[in-house]
């Protein structure tokens, strides 16, 4: 069977995310929030380190639905995240990487927060995206945590559909000047499924939508719908994973890969700028090491994060051994510089056309995993 | 010789308090001063730079736990806490012996030092003054303690006694041991409990020592607070004016401001930090406990028109965090816990720098009085009476 709707081969490409007067250079990434906070930072801190954006999980704020402390004041959801506002957000339904919850109608999702299951009503969801005016929104969508079985498929796809003309219609009422960007929920399902969804799509008015949401690896999308940013949701866990995601056609993803590494104590080393080191790089170091334990040079001796401008391995080595808090912010800092310059130079890479040569030079250059975990984060003890 | 310069620029003529400013060989530090416990070379979730922010002048670490991790052989290498930890202002390190009696249950105290089981691996180990003053030689403090018997306040007499005569000794042993006096400064310890007798004799002897500040100890165990402003005013009365004058361990908002209008120009306590990570929030208006239900809900900062960076709105380039956000995360996320942790910092620096203004301003007075006012919301039947009592003696009436 021929597919007409893949004329256009996914590659790597670069481009721009445009969201509330943002514009945010791809490919990018997003850091899932932590009930409004960027994990272990203070929000000078979080601004400092140049975070293209944020991703927030309104589940993990639902604890009594319409009771619940986000959706009972007047604040909108800056008010509620501890960065600042200067900084672009997507709001979803659900976290990254969702807890288990599998059941849905045509009218709700069921999400897991802190007060239990609950089953949270697109009238609802909808009516907080817009008291809460975060920049962009995921609308409501159907995607369950295990393997959606033949009969549940369809449904995905039109509850997604419905979901999001409830939405736009609501917006469309109300014509607000600050009215949230909206992003359009792809599940990870085969081409059987998109094609018609796509079709459907088309008699939207898809002007409004301003980026999809792909819950598995992003596929080839009718030409009409090329230029539309393409976010992944598919976690990866490593520079090779980005890289692969790239490939794909990925713009933005969300990844908690900081996060991980900065709970476990590695601290980020890759870079993309292809040295011509024989031996095998690592990707990450193991900042527990006591081999650092006298070492007073910073993490990176190029980097011009704020930990490596002004501490040292000893100074790390010696925090995450004592279990001190301020570990994991210098790490966290690190890390996210790090994953910057990555994006950064892989965005440079793509201009020039020399993204694939450079990709292979990666592979031959870095070892594909991190080294042994040894420090557990804060929050896991 | 010494490395400390210390000059009063400002008495109130009404009660003993005193400003001053003191010049150690990191910086001056203005007097009265709160200085936050960085306990393993770092204060809980606050970064050095913050710290700078803030305005904090002066910081403490733990001698006890810095001699644990890093370790002297680590110190040595790197040259030192203050490198160590990139913090460029001053440093006092206590002397080790307390942490370690209140912290090891197997501490014995002999005429030579403390001894303890290693909580590495339980080999028996001895704390000298000599042993504490070269840790503390490494580490590089602009403030050094020396090692004192500590016991406790409701100790026996004669054990009191002991104590306070085996510091004078060990404060002698310290002196000698001490190898960089040009560039730390060693201060004393006064003992002696509640006994006004003791404390008299101590002051008397350890001011014959002529160390460039002097400490009063053994006093933060939670004895009964009357009796602990008597020997704050003892002591007081006794010490020199030209020197400074440090309460050790005392850092709750009331006694401070009672224990400088009772004199007293240096103060330290873990509490503000500590009960930061439990979510309690220290403020001009009482404290509280972010965790309770009912700040769900609650949209206004922590404290209204704090300068804190949480507590500032966003329109004016602060964080504009709310209580009900600290709800929410207090305690589940550790960056809560830094924002908690810098608002009552703050509000401790803070609260020291309006002391000093007024003592300053010559209404130090009105500011005590103010300060309780706000405290216990205009119900002076609230107010604590040993802190009524206390700040009589030196003719300020709370309730007049
Ligand atoms: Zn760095
Ligand atoms: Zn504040």
């Amino acid at each position: 069977m021929v597919n007409p709707m893949i004329q256009n081969q996914l590659k790597a490409r670069t481009s721009r995310f445009l969201s509330k007067g943002a514009i945010i250079p791809t490919p990018n990434f997003f850091i899932p929030l932590s009930k409004g906070t960027i994990p272990h930072l203070t929000p000078e801190n979080a601004e400092h380190s140049s975070i293209p954006g944020v991703f927030f999980g309104l589940e993990e704020c639902l604890d009594e639905l319409a009771n619940s402390a986000i959706a009972k004041g007047k604040s909108r959801l800056e008010d509620w995240i501890a960065i600042s506002a200067s900084v672009s957000t997507i709001l979803s339904p659900r976290r990254f990487r969702p807890l288990k919850s599998v059941s849905a109608s045509d009218s709700d999702i069921s999400i897991v927060t802190s007060g239990g299951v609950k089953k949270l009503t697109s009238e609802l969801y909808n009516s907080l995206v817009t008291k809460l005016q975060p920049d962009a929104v995921i609308t409501l969508n159907d995607n369950p945590t295990s393997k959606p079985g033949v009969k549940r498929r369809p449904k995905m796809i039109s509850r997604n559909l419905n979901w999001a003309k409830e939405f736009l219609h609501k917006q469309l009422e109300q014509e607000r000047a600050n009215a949230p960007d909206i992003i359009f929920p792809i599940p990870d399902l085969p081409n059987t499924y998109l094609i018609p969804m796509f079709d459907k799509l088309k008699e939207l008015d898809f002007g409004h939508i301003k980026a999809f949401a792909f819950f598995g690896q992003p596929v080839a999308v009718p030409t009409e719908f090329d230029s539309i940013p393409r976010i992944s949701l598919a976690p990866v866990e490593t520079p090779h994973d980005i890289l692969d995601a790239l490939e794909n056609g990925t713009d933005i993803f969300v990844t908690d890969l900081v996060t991980k590494c900065t709970d476990a104590g590695i601290a980020l080393a890759f870079n993309f700028k292809n040295s011509e080191s024989e031996v095998k790089l690592q990707i990450g170091i193991n900042m527990f090491d006591i081999s650092h334990e006298t070492n007073m040079s910073p993490i990176l001796d190029d980097c011009t994060c704020i930990c490596c401008r002004r501490y040292s391995r000893a100074y790390i080595r010696h925090l995450l051994s004592a279990h001190e808090l301020v570990a994991w912010e210098l790490l966290q800092l690190h890390n996210i510089h790090v994953l910057n310059s990555f994006m950064s130079d892989i965005r440079a890479s793509i201009n020039k056309g020399s993204f694939s040569s450079n990709k292979e030079r990666f592979l031959i250059q870095y070892v594909n995993t991190y080294p042994e975990q040894q420090a557990l984060g804060p929050r896991r003890r | 010789t010494s490395a400390l310069e210390f000059r009063v620029v400002a008495r109130c003529s009404t009660t003993k308090a005193r400003a001053a400013n003191m010049v150690l060989p990191h910086g001056p530090v203005n007097t009265p001063v709160f200085m936050p416990v960085g306990t393993q070379a770092s204060l809980k979730g606050v970064l050095p730079e913050q710290l700078e922010k803030l305005g904090c002048q002066i910081m403490l670490n733990n001698t006890y736990h810095l001699g644990l991790k890093p370790g002297q052989k680590v110190l040595d290498a790197v040259g030192g806490a203050h490198r160590f930890q990139t913090w460029t202002r001053n440093i006092l390190t206590d002397s080790g012996g307390f942490q370690m009696v209140s912290l090891l249950k197997l501490a014995t105290i002999t005429e030579e030092g403390v001894k303890f089981l290693s909580p590495d691996d339980g080999s028996p180990m001895l704390l000298t003054p000599e042993h504490s003053m070269s840790l503390q030689n490494s580490i590089g403090s602009d403030i050094m303690m020396q090692l004192d018997d500590v016991v406790h306040t409701l100790t026996g007499p004669e054990r009191m006694e002991e104590a306070m005569y085996r510091s004078i000794r060990w404060l002698d042993r310290c002196i000698k041991a001490h190898k960089k006096p040009e560039t730390q400064n060693l201060f004393c310890i006064i003992q002696g409990g509640l006994d006004k007798r003791l404390r008299e004799i101590c002051c008397r002897e350890m001011i014959k020592r002529d160390t460039p500040g002097i400490a009063v100890g053994g006093l933060s165990g939670g004895e009964e607070k009357t009796a602990f402003c008597e020997v704050v005013n003892t002591c007081s009365d006794l010490l020199p004016q030209n020197k400074p004058r440090y309460l050790m361990g005392v850092g709750y908002a009331e006694d401070l401001v009672v224990c400088v209008a009772l004199g007293m120009d240096m103060f330290d306590c873990v509490y503000p930090t500590r009960t930061a990570r439990f979510g309690n929030a220290i403020t001009r208006y009482g404290n509280m406990n972010l965790r309770n239900h009912k700040y769900k809900f609650d949209e206004q900062p922590l404290e209204k028109d704090c300068q804190c960076p949480c507590c500032l709105p966003k329109e004016k380039n602060g964080w504009g965090i709310s209580r009900a956000f600290f709800h929410s995360t207090v305690s589940k996320e550790t960056a809560a816990a830094h924002l908690m942790t810098i608002h009552n910092v703050h509000y401790q620096l803070n609260l020291m720098r309006e002391m000093r203004q007024a003592i300053i301003d010559d209404t130090f007075p009105a500011f005590v009085k103010r300060f309780f006012n706000d405290k216990y919301e205009g119900d002076k039947t609230k107010y604590p009476s040993w802190a009524v009592g206390a700040l009589r003696t030196v003719n300020v009436d709370l309730l007049e």
